[in-house]
């Protein structure tokens, strides 16, 4: 092994503790896990590793969304991947005049795990507003307060509903994109699971279209959103965003 | 050390050849719904699982949460896998996407008491007496830029030769040593920083 340096670890060393903060997985337990992902499981939920561990929920209610949607449609194409368009129709200036009425008196219930709306910069996705998701599973109020105001950005952790149910092709990744009403200009969009950012121009309500496509893995390794198949299906729900409350 | 071939298991019955061919014939009958040979193939290919999902969820209790749904998604998958790219690519990326979900997923849920405060690394290195914490070399490594944390892991944690690094991140090998070299000196410039 070679001596180290000034006091630094060598590489073997530094390979070790890597291994050893990180730890391994027992393969016990590991042939335990693979036994649970064989076992037919419930649509509504995935089977969860950890005791009380927060299990993901899907799309449901209507069966005009997402979920049941989706996973058919990942089925059918074999590849997926999510992308979610969503065009505005803003009540106050925004590109379209389609309004969802006096936004005071919608009506909205959080469930668990609702996304959250936050602004740039911000790690506590519950420090400036709630978003949160109605009965149906696919509409969504955000409040963004008037702190917030003058960002105007919206970041949805939401892109998961979609690609939980869409296994990615080989040499394809899975995107959610944001595009203006017309679908021609990409305002937004996430290809890494890190969640999705819109830029909010007002309050209103918008429309997300999510729609199931795949792309090219660029040389970079992440998706090359120029090499897209066509969508293969279109799903809608809506986003309520309330800035300056 | 893990290698992505049948060198490191014994003989799989129902299946001919070596390596590669091994993996693609029990990716076959488990996209076909064998669930004898989709746990061979998972087994086979547990230490670069784990890897995949430590690299973007270190907490080990999250990353076997984010293994279980890989293990999901890749049963489901398997059906559609067309053999395109390498197998072990793409359940490299299944993986690590069930992982970047769920490290989502945590970022929702109300913080608990985690080890990370408490837990430290074992000192079974050579590197001095100094005592490491393993939140420390956790938030060292969660600093690094993607593709040198990728590197690294894949190599510490599953063993999988540079060759093997350099197909499945579409790169040069030598990109790949650069990468983990990097690596290992902002860790370490981390660690030094500890002490």
């Amino acid at each position: 092994m070679t001596p180290p340096e000034h006091g630094e670890p060598n590489d073997d060393e530094i390979d070790t503790l890597v291994r050893d903060a990180l730890g391994e997985i027992d393969e016990q337990r590991f042939i335990t896990l693979v036994a649970r992902a064989v076992q037919p499981v419930d649509t509504s939920e995935r089977p969860a590793a950890s005791p009380g561990a927060a299990r993901t929920r899907r799309w449901t209610g209507s069966g005009s969304i997402p979920g049941q949607l989706l996973a058919a449609a990942a089925v059918i194409v074999v590849v997926a991947v999510g992308f979610g368009a969503l065009a505005s129709r803003n009540t106050n200036g925004g590109i379209a005049t389609e309004t969802a009425g006096p936004v005071s008196t919608t009506t909205t219930a959080a469930g668990p795990g609702a996304p959250v709306a936050t602004v740039p910069g911000s790690t506590a996705v519950d420090e400036v507003a709630n978003c949160e998701r109605n009965e149906t599973g696919r509409n969504f109020t955000c409040r963004v307060p008037a702190a917030a105001r003058g960002e105007q950005v919206v970041e949805l952790f939401d892109d998961e509903s979609l690609t939980e149910d869409v296994v990615v092709e080989p040499g394809r990744s899975a995107c959610v994109e944001v595009v203006d009403p017309d679908g021609l200009t990409v305002v937004g969009g996430d290809c890494t699971g890190a969640g999705l950012s819109i830029t909010a121009p007002a309050s209103g309500t918008y429309t997300i279209q999510y729609e199931v496509r795949s792309c090219e893995i660029g040389s970079d390794g992440n998706a090359d959103r120029q090499n897209c198949d066509a969508a293969t299906s279109v799903v809608e729900g809506e986003i309520l965003v309330l800035l300056g409350v | 050390m893990y290698v992505i071939t049948t060198a490191t298991v014994g003989p799989v019955a129902g299946s001919s050849g070596g390596g590669r061919a091994d993996d693609e014939d029990l990716a076959r009958r488990a996209g076909a719904g064998d669930e004898a040979a989709f746990t061979e193939l998972a087994r086979r290919h547990r230490r670069l699982l784990d890897a995949a999902c430590a690299t973007a969820c270190p907490n080990r209790e999250d990353r076997e949460d984010a293994l279980q749904q890989a293990l999901v998604d890749i049963w489901k998958g398997l059906g559609g896998f067309s053999g395109d790219a390498k197998l072990t690519t793409w359940m490299f990326r299944v993986a690590q996407n069930a992982a970047r979900r769920q490290v989502r997923r945590s970022l929702r849920s109300v913080p608990t008491t985690s080890d990370r405060d408490v837990e430290r690394a074992s000192p079974s290195s050579e590197w001095g007496d100094a005592v490491v914490t393993r939140s420390t070399l956790l938030d060292a490594l969660a600093a690094l830029p993607e593709d040198h944390r990728d590197a690294l892991l894949l190599h510490t944690q599953a063993g999988m030769p540079l060759q093997e690094i350099a197909e499945l991140k579409i790169a040069a090998v030598g990109t790949v040593k650069a990468w983990i070299h990097r690596a290992r000196r902002d860790l370490a410039l981390a660690l030094e920083d500890e002490r």
